[in-house]
């Protein structure tokens, strides 16, 4: 197990530096000036501004330099939110994003199992069908559409704040409750296809055999089985949960990273598109591996076909 | 992880597990098989089942306290945020996008200088009604000599700084080397290019600031000599770039080992709440990126008493469908744009919240001179008439915006500009034969450049399809571009023909005529005209303002016929504003004083 864990991170590092590199070249290669605006700014003044955040020395040194900085963990400024480190900026926004995301897993396991655990169970029914359907929809409407349509139910209702960060304590639940119902339509129709297949087990038909409880053979006896397609899921969703989303954050305000990811590109802001992408990264990669480690726990199977 | 470890049902805790799933699945069976019947295989429950009544019992209670909670969130509404505001006087801002420097040297955004314009006050300052007014600031009077080159400044005994120091002439001297410096790359310093020698001072063709026009004369006056006569010079001087900062916070943050002169780095942290000294009606109290910029009133500002609000919270609302929604949840008093499409809706319904008002800026298309057909003054010509303005502002642009049949927008009191461009499409289509293209044939294809943005889109290809229906040209094609690209493909004139839009920075028209002089690094169309620079030259000394008035409509009228800038429309400012917000005059430029807004509920 250790030597999987422990070869599964460097290959991780690997992955992290040749994305880094690929990053690097890709925005160094985009047209546009980070420093350009819309009423022109004079040629010297651009040629100075160049000059004093390191834009004027060649590629390969700009490039020598972040790959340094990235061995620091410190990305330097940030070109775009300037006055600030890419460090501060990131560390501003993730824990927000954090939040939204956890809350957003937490709501989407705690409707998308039970759902997929029942339209397993009463497979073939009036209430597997009405279910997955209704699982089908959530998985269909993005959250640009269900986001709106939350917060403007919010102003109608005014329980809430319909958007912002100004309470979060209160703010949390609209956006999670965006993500989980749609990571939870995902989690229900997953649940239901592992739940169908471990039930057709043989172990489950000796278990019935043996007269332990449908319920028990459920909850006890297949779930655990049946999650093993959800867990494999669930660490690319973590990552990508609280990795932080563009639409999300616009829809509800939020001062989180999804944001920083998109107008680091559109500001063409280097150290910052470094920082999300090795954050982002990182956070793949890391869930990803929580989630071989709890499938190959849940499958033994898995674990000695990654171990050989 | 073994695999016998996984079943481990003699340990207490397990038991305990078991006997609560056992009771879960009890409930689990209900929903499952409609009743708690147990089926025929199995042996009777471990649980005994419980008494009916009991259940019955439980069930009521339950229902009861769901009822209470439901009641409960229904009837006790959260205080809204907008009465939370008004109860504490704070004001709540939507202002686009977050903001690039609370520096006042190296912004150049409108948000920014909203902001700014919060913290800071410069010599002169914005009056709440009128801004082609001016309210004193720093100097409680000025007066200029009699060419109006050289002006003087003084100073108000109690005008200070936000921990406490004296606002002083020097400061402002310091202010002006700094933003000037070329070391700090400011990205709007040429707005200092009124002061002599000021430009020279920037492109490092002078390196001893003594020399620019700019002195303080004693501890309460400050002289400020011009490059060429200038009559609104106090206009210039509220612009966010001519404010003040604090030297001796810019020099302590300054300090670095790379030698650099302190008040050349750029962005350091004197920025930050906390460091940040400022001289206006707030100070800096927080900065959350992507949150909100929090201001609070200046304890030490000298006119403190006038200051109503408690606070001021900018929030950085850059998509307008979620500015919108904002508005409607009370989060804000006040939006920085809104959809157009919803315009029309506010119109209807909700009329009092909807604010439509002349704004300072003009909408236009640029002609890369350097590309034919568009080097033919005609085909400019043609293209320009044949452009329905009237149909553009009320079909597509929707929010009141005039057509503009010229450069700079109409001023009361001080310029109205000449009548050229007009739409005449016959007339149109006889230049377009006299520029050799009769019925467009042979006309070249034209990129026509935007940003990628919907309404950039629906304007060219509202226009496009007019010139295809006036002149028959069909090979007009559109291009967009994400912002940063096309701002780069227009900065390097590497364009045949571009959307862009000018706001203006003071109320006077050569904040619009001043970018079409030949090699303005504005213009980047390759236009110019000796004539048209010397007109603009003449108006400086004009004897009267009727005089300039009548000088500036005669250069006008040259951009206007050669038309390297074809104007589209007038922009007005379409925003929400929430009825609370008192002292909010409509204003040419929207450059609130923040001192005079209040909030009341009546």
């Amino acid at each position: 197990m250790w030597r999987f864990i422990i070869s599964r991170f460097l290959q991780a590092f690997v992955v992290l530096f040749c994305i880094l590199t690929i990053t690097f070249f890709l925005t160094a290669l985009a047209p546009g000036n980070p420093f350009q605006e819309d009423k022109a700014i004079p040629k010297h003044i651009l040629a100075k501004m160049d000059a004093y955040w390191g834009r004027d020395q060649p590629l390969i040194v700009q490039y020598g330099k972040q790959m340094a900085n990235f061995a620091r963990l410190d990305f330097g400024p940030s070109f775009g939110n300037k006055g600030f480190t890419v460090n501060e900026v990131i560390g501003m926004a993730f824990p927000v994003s954090f939040m939204i995301g956890f809350a957003g897993l937490f709501i989407a396991l705690a409707i998308g199992i039970p759902l997929g655990v029942l339209s397993a169970v009463k497979r073939n029914t009036g209430v597997d069908y009405s279910l997955m359907s209704l699982a089908l929809i959530g998985i269909c409407l993005p959250t640009f559409v269900i986001g709106p349509l939350l917060s403007i139910a919010a102003i109608k209702l005014g329980w809430l704040p319909a958007l912002g960060w100004e309470v979060p304590w209160l703010n949390w639940f609209l956006p999670g409750l965006t993500l989980g119902l749609f990571y939870g339509a995902y989690f229900a129709r997953l649940t239901r296809a592992g739940m169908l297949e471990t039930l057709s087990q043989d172990y489950i038909r000796t278990a019935r055999s043996k007269g332990v409880s449908e319920t028990r053979v459920v909850l006890f006896h297949a779930l655990k089985g049946g999650l093993v397609p959800v867990v494999g899921f669930i660490g690319p969703a973590v990552a990508a949960l609280i990795g932080g989303s563009f639409v999300m954050e616009s829809v509800f305000q939020l001062p989180g990273l999804g944001t920083h990811f998109i107008r680091a590109v559109t500001n063409r802001d280097t150290p910052l598109l470094l920082g999300c992408v090795a954050t982002f990264g990182l956070l793949i990669l890391i869930t990803n591996l929580l989630s071989d480690i709890l499938l190959a726990w849940l499958n033994p199977r898995h674990q000695s076909a990654s171990d050989s | 992880m073994r695999r016998g470890q996984r079943r481990g049902s003699n340990h207490p805790s397990s038991q305990a597990f078991s006997l609560i799933a056992e009771l879960i699945s009890l409930k689990l069976r209900k929903l499952f098989y409609g009743t708690a019947r147990l089926s025929p295989l199995q042996p009777r429950p471990s649980v005994p089942v419980q008494p009916l009544l009991l259940r019955m019992m439980k069930f009521r209670i339950q229902a009861g306290l769901l009822l209470v909670l439901a009641l409960t969130l229904v009837s006790c509404k959260r205080e809204s945020r907008i009465d939370w505001a008004l109860r504490n006087k704070i004001l709540m801002v939507g202002n686009g996008s977050e903001p690039k420097a609370l520096d006042p040297h190296l912004v150049s955004s409108v948000g920014d200088s909203n902001i700014l314009r919060s913290l800071f006050e410069g010599l002169v300052t914005f009056h709440p009604t009128d801004d082609s007014k001016n309210a004193p600031g720093v100097a409680e009077r000025w007066e200029s000599n009699d060419d109006y080159t050289v002006w003087t400044f003084y100073f108000r005994e109690d005008a200070k700084w936000s921990n406490g120091d004296p606002v002083t002439p020097s400061d402002f001297v310091y202010s002006y080397e700094r933003i000037l410096s070329p070391d700090i790359a400011s990205p709007y310093a040429s707005m200092l290019y009124f002061l002599k020698n000021g430009k020279e001072f920037n492109e490092e063709k002078i390196t001893d600031f003594t020399q620019v026009g700019v002195k303080a004369l004693d501890g309460r006056t400050l002289q400020c000599t011009l490059r060429q006569p200038t009559a609104f010079f106090p206009q210039i001087v509220k612009h966010t770039t001519w404010l003040p900062v604090h030297p001796p916070t810019i020099e302590r943050f300054g300090q670095n080992d790379a030698g650099l002169r302190p008040m050349t780095m750029q962005f350091t942290l004197w920025q930050r709440p906390g460091n940040h000294v400022s001289n206006g009606a707030f100070q800096l109290k927080s900065w959350v990126i992507n949150k909100s910029v929090v201001v609070e009133p200046n304890p030490y500002y000298w006119d403190a008493k006038t200051v109503k609000l408690k606070g001021i919270h900018f929030h950085p609302l850059s998509n307008e469908f979620t500015e919108e929604r904002a508005y409607r949840d009370g989060q804000v008093h006040y939006t920085y744009t809104m959809p157009p499409n919803m315009i029309d809706w506010y119109r209807r319904n909700d009329p009092k919240h909807l604010r439509l008002d002349p704004y300072a800026g003009v909408y236009y298309y640029k002609c890369n001179l350097n590309v034919p057909p568009l080097d033919n003054v005609k085909v400019r010509q043609a293209l320009a008439y044949a452009i329905d303005r009237k149909k553009i502002v009320e079909n597509v642009t929707l929010g009141g915006q005039g057509p503009a049949y010229a450069l700079s927008p109409p001023i009361e009191g001080l310029y109205s500009p000449p009548q050229v461009v007009k739409y005449d499409p016959d007339r149109a289509r006889a230049l377009l034969a006299e520029a050799c293209y009769p019925n467009s044939k042979g006309f070249p294809r034209i990129e026509l450049l935007f940003n990628t943005q919907d309404t950039h889109r629906a304007i060219a290809e509202t226009i496009q399809d007019m010139w295809k229906k006036e002149l028959g040209i069909t090979s007009i094609g559109l291009l967009n571009q994400e912002w940063k690209v096309y701002q780069s493909t227009l900065h390097d004139m590497k364009y045949e023909m571009a959307r862009h839009a000018w706001i203006g920075d003071y109320v006077d028209p050569t904040t619009f005529l001043d970018m079409l002089r030949t090699g303005d690094s504005n213009n980047e169309t390759g236009w110019g005209s000796p004539e048209y620079d010397q007109l603009l030259q003449d108006a400086t000394i004009a004897p009267s303002a009727e005089a300039r008035e009548k000088i500036l409509q005669e250069a006008e009228t040259i951009a206007m016929t050669e038309l390297a800038f074809i104007p589209i429309y007038w922009y007005t400012r379409t925003t929400l504003v929430h009825p609370h917000i008192k002292n909010w005059e409509p204003l040419l430029l929207d450059n609130h004083p923040y001192k005079h807004v209040d909030l009341s509920a009546e």
